[in-house]
């Protein structure tokens, strides 16, 4: 479950386990032992083997469980609660620690549990309470004889995260001295291994080498190939670091040797990528390095490791500009971009969350302080008020004073957290906006620009040879050319204009301008960076501009900045030191890529418009979720096709096979495609997907559409004979109906889809329950007579066949027939009995409750 | 595609092949050169069988493409 080690870690201990599982299988269960002997067991086979191992050691406690004392079932708990998490279960896991540290404990047994809240916390992001647990974990170190290295570990990697690497180191060394003083070898194998991480991260890579090369030992030592084979790794990356890409070769290899034979596969895929960007650099062979990276890209996609995919792509970008497919290379920049802004996104929820924290406890000291300060002033006041009158006005000065500086702390509180929302929106080197506000902020000033009929124009830069600035200066040089340029863009920008870096030495301005102003801007700032210099020596640098504007045909802000980096692109590729404007590029160069979603109709031959079967043959890439005879049809069409109906599984929740059938569609589309996706009916109408994936489309610069189809409810108009116009009409899902207390309208239509679903909370059910149907019928006789009549109706799907419109009366819905799409219509009619209608609907909003 | 979707479509998109399959639905299905199966199910009017053989009856498309507000 251990997140801690980035994304390695969770597959490290997993590798552990595996190695050790059938091992401690064997040994597990044993008689004739003490309770206190069996739950140490239990709690060493939980270190040791699957997890189901472990739960079955504390079922098979059975009733002795009841006689364990207050310290033994905690540990039971603990226990369990690990499991739930490493089960996937991170809800129930938190829930269970929760309750146990709601209880009063010895303070080791208390720290356990903060340390696995902590973790878990971890992996499901909620970073305010990972820190919350953290702080109260460390505060009770002083209260324990017992060795914490995992909790200082934890914090390491906590600080790590949020940029606090001054603090993670020393975390990471606090515990390394810990173990190394009274912990196991083991723990000081773990606890090196957090150190040489700590050191790595902060760049202090020849240290960084040292402590692998002692992990490799002490670990060796342990027992522990994994650890072993993550210290080769370890190594490796340091000297690549030291740009000793030859030396680092060996290390990488026999690393990857010892993560495939202890089953560990992604040590052994990340170590892959380390090792293609040693042979990229050591000019070994191009068609190896891509080879490694082939090899890991699909499990990193599947596992979603962004900083992963973003190592990858960026080194697969690399191979393909070296091999002049400049295109292509294009493309992997901008996935390796897209992995990048999300890294970004959780960056920023982290050190929200450190703030946010760090923010508690600090007006948790203060509000304590001044309850301190308010009692001895209350004392003071009372001593007196026993002495003199005179006293008593002294004393009220000071209850006085108190409320000034209550107030003033409050106005504190106040500055305080406005500064920790500006901090986590800045970019710490530059001060300029982070990337996250800079779109937030690009939002709102393309709305008002829209607002006021401005233009609005985006503008992306990147420093020249930045990394040869790096690499031939240092690094204090790189910061200082990146600081100086920030200052100058201030100054050259108006000041309601939003300007932020995107990263490296990437920058964004965004401005309610003309693209000659834009233009205009650009070539101040061109005449203003030319040099720095730097200890007196003379450091010259330039940039390269990409610059489009919002126009009818892109007027999203991601597909704005998607065509500025476009430019961008092609000012580098053109020589650098340059200004292209989007709008001149080439056309073949602009993007094609995109999405357009499609509805087949319900009667593929007859409904299909000539627009859609257009775009379907027109495409890239179809991906279609039809019935089969239309799949048929359009399999004929477009033998390439791609089913979606393969995400849907018995008893899976619908949910999940949507969110499936999204990643699906986006990753062609992310892959530079034009994308056709034909859904049954019409495509925006009571469907998830299609809205879902259009949406997700747009947000990531690509241009995205719907053409419209037949839907079912345009057939029931037609074959009913029904205007809705006339009437007017309610049209919702019947479980949403129930579920949402909706008013009904009897003299409108009433249209309630998917009836024989009722009551389907879990999206799971694919037939008719008659408790459900009563209960809706119930609810439907509040506002209609019992003899109603209403109609069930089915399109039809076949040419040949009549639709369905079955008339009954309402009160004999409950036993009448159903299919899954068959749609309930109820004409109009007067209302009746209001009033008994609202006491229903309020007996269903307490039951709700 | 197999012939019987063949004619499906067309009796869909072709309004006098329809209005030929209502005076003469056996003609109809004798050009189309159907198998013996096909040919019955049409002639009987048995549509479970009809949907079975177009693939009709294949997948939880109507249901599960669509979604519930409370899904979200």
């Amino acid at each position: 479950m251990c997140t801690r080690h980035r994304q390695s870690a969770r597959g490290l201990w997993a590798g552990i386990l595996l190695l050790v599982a059938a091992t401690a299988l064997a040994e597990a269960p044993v008689v004739a032992q003490s309770l206190e002997q069996r739950i140490a067991a239990i709690e060493q086979t939980n270190k040791t083997a699957p997890w189901q191992v472990s739960a079955a050691l504390i079922e098979a406690l059975g009733a002795e469980r009841a006689t364990l004392t207050d310290p033994l079932r905690f540990r039971v708990e603990l226990v369990e609660a690990r499991n739930l998490a490493l089960g996937g279960n991170y809800v129930g896991g938190l829930a269970l620690a929760e309750s146990m540290l709601k209880r009063e404990i010895a303070p080791d047994l208390r720290i356990r549990a903060l340390t696995l809240a902590v973790n878990m916390t971890t992996n499901v992001a909620d970073y305010p309470r990972a820190f919350q647990w953290l702080h109260e974990g460390l505060g009770l170190l002083d209260q324990t004889t017992t060795t914490q290295p995992r909790l200082l570990g934890m914090a390491s990697y906590l600080y790590l995260r949020v940029g606090e690497e001054r603090l993670a180191l020393d975390y990471a060394q606090q515990a390394l001295d810990v173990a190394r003083a009274a912990g196991s070898v083991r723990d000081q194998c773990i606890a090196l291994s957090d150190f040489a991480i700590a050191l790595d991260e902060i760049g202090h890579t020849a240290q960084a080498e040292s402590s692998s090369r002692e992990q490799i030992e002490t670990c060796g030592r342990a027992e522990d190939p994994v650890f072993v084979a993550d210290g080769h790794k370890g190594v490796g990356k340091a000297l690549l670091a030291q740009d000793l890409y030859a030396q680092a070769i060996p290390w990488l290899t026999d690393a990857r040797k010892q993560f495939k034979s202890a089953g560990f596969t992604s040590g052994y895929l990340e170590t892959g990528v380390l090792l293609a960007k040693a042979l990229l650099h050591s000019d070994g062979p191009l068609g190896r390095a891509r080879e490694l990276l082939d090899e890991a890209l699909p499990t990193f996609e599947a596992q979603q490791a962004r900083d992963n995919i973003e190592r990858t792509r960026l080194l697969l970008s690399e191979i393909l500009e070296r091999q002049g497919r400049s295109a292509e290379a294009l493309q992997e920049l901008r996935l390796a971009q897209a992995a990048h802004e999300y890294l970004d996104a959780v960056a920023r929820e982290r050190r929200l969350g450190f703030l946010q924290a760090q923010f508690d406890s600090e007006a948790k000291e203060r509000r304590i302080a001044d309850l301190q300060g308010e009692r001895q002033l209350q004392a003071a006041e009372i001593a007196a008020r026993s002495r003199s009158q005179w006293l008593q006005g002294l004393g009220l000065m000071c209850l006085i004073l108190v409320a000034a500086l209550l107030v003033s702390l409050l106005a504190r509180t106040h500055s305080d957290r406005r500064r920790y929302r500006e901090l986590s929106e800045r970019d710490g080197l530059t001060g300029l906006y982070n990337h996250q506000s800079t779109l937030r902020l690009g939002r709102l000033l393309q709305a008002r620009s829209r607002r006021e009929h401005k233009p609005f124009t985006a503008i992306v830069a990147d420093i020249d040879y930045f990394k040869q600035i790096n690499d031939r200066f240092g690094h204090a040089a790189g910061d200082a050319v990146l600081r100086s340029l920030g200052q100058l863009l201030l100054e050259v920008f108006p000041a309601h204009a939003v300007v932020g870096r995107s990263g490296g030495e990437e920058f964004t301005m965004l401005i309610d301008a003309s693209v000659d102003q834009a233009r205009y801007l650009i070539e101040e700032l061109r005449r203003r960076t030319t040099h720095l210099v730097m200890h007196d020596e003379r450091l010259e640098y330039s940039l390269s501009y990409g610059l489009s504007a919002a126009s009818e045909s892109q007027s999203s802000l991601e597909e704005i900045l998607r065509s500025a980096d476009m430019a961008l692109y092609e000012a580098k590729r053109s020589g650098r030191n340059r200004v292209i404007d989007a709008a001149n590029l080439p056309m073949a160069t602009r993007a094609e890529s995109g999405l357009v979603v499609v509805g087949s109709g319900i009667q593929f031959g007859r409904h299909l418009s000539s627009r859609c079967l257009s775009e379907i043959q027109e495409a890239e890439c179809v991906f279609v979720l039809t019935d089969g005879a239309a799949h048929a049809m359009i399999a004929e069409l477009r033998p390439d096709l791609i089913d979606l109906r393969v995400h849907y599984a018995p008893g899976k929740d619908r949910r999940q096979t949507y969110r499936e059938m999204d990643a699906a569609i986006m990753a062609e589309v992310r892959a530079g495609k034009r994308v056709c996706a034909v859904f049954y009916g019409h495509p925006g109408v009571f469907a998830d997907v299609p809205h879902a994936v259009i949406r997700k489309a747009r947000e990531a610069g690509f241009s995205a559409r719907m053409e419209p189809g037949i839907s079912s409810e345009a057939c029931l108009y037609a074959d009913l004979g029904i205007d809705p116009g006339r009437s007017g009409v309610q049209s919702i899902e019947a479980t949403q109906f129930l579920l949402e207390d909706r008013q009904i309208d009897t003299r409108s239509l009433l249209l309630l889809w998917q009836v024989a679903l009722t009551g389907d909370t879990a999206c799971t059910r694919f037939h008719a329950e008659p408790e459900e149907l009563e209960r809706l019928v119930e609810r439907l006789l509040l506002d209609y007579p019992a003899d109603h009549e209403v109609i069930l109706y089915e399109a039809t799907r076949l040419p040949i066949e009549p639709f369905r419109a079955d008339r009954l009366a309402l009160r004999d819905l409950a036993s009448a027939r159903y299919e899954e799409y068959t749609t309930l219509v109820i004409p109009p009619c007067p209302q009746r009995h209001p009033d008994i209608a609202a006491q229903f609907l309020q007996s269903l909003r307490s039951v709700g409750k | 595609m197999s012939n019987l979707l063949r004619l499906m479509k067309q009796l869909g998109a072709d309004a006098a092949l329809a209005r030929e399959y209502e005076k003469d639905a056996a003609g109809v299905i004798a050009r189309f050169g159907l198998s013996d199966e096909e040919r019955d199910a049409l002639l009987n009017k048995n549509y479970p069988a009809i949907k079975r053989l177009t693939g009709l009856k294949e997948g939880q498309f109507a249901t599960n493409s669509t979604i519930s507000a409370y899904d979200s």
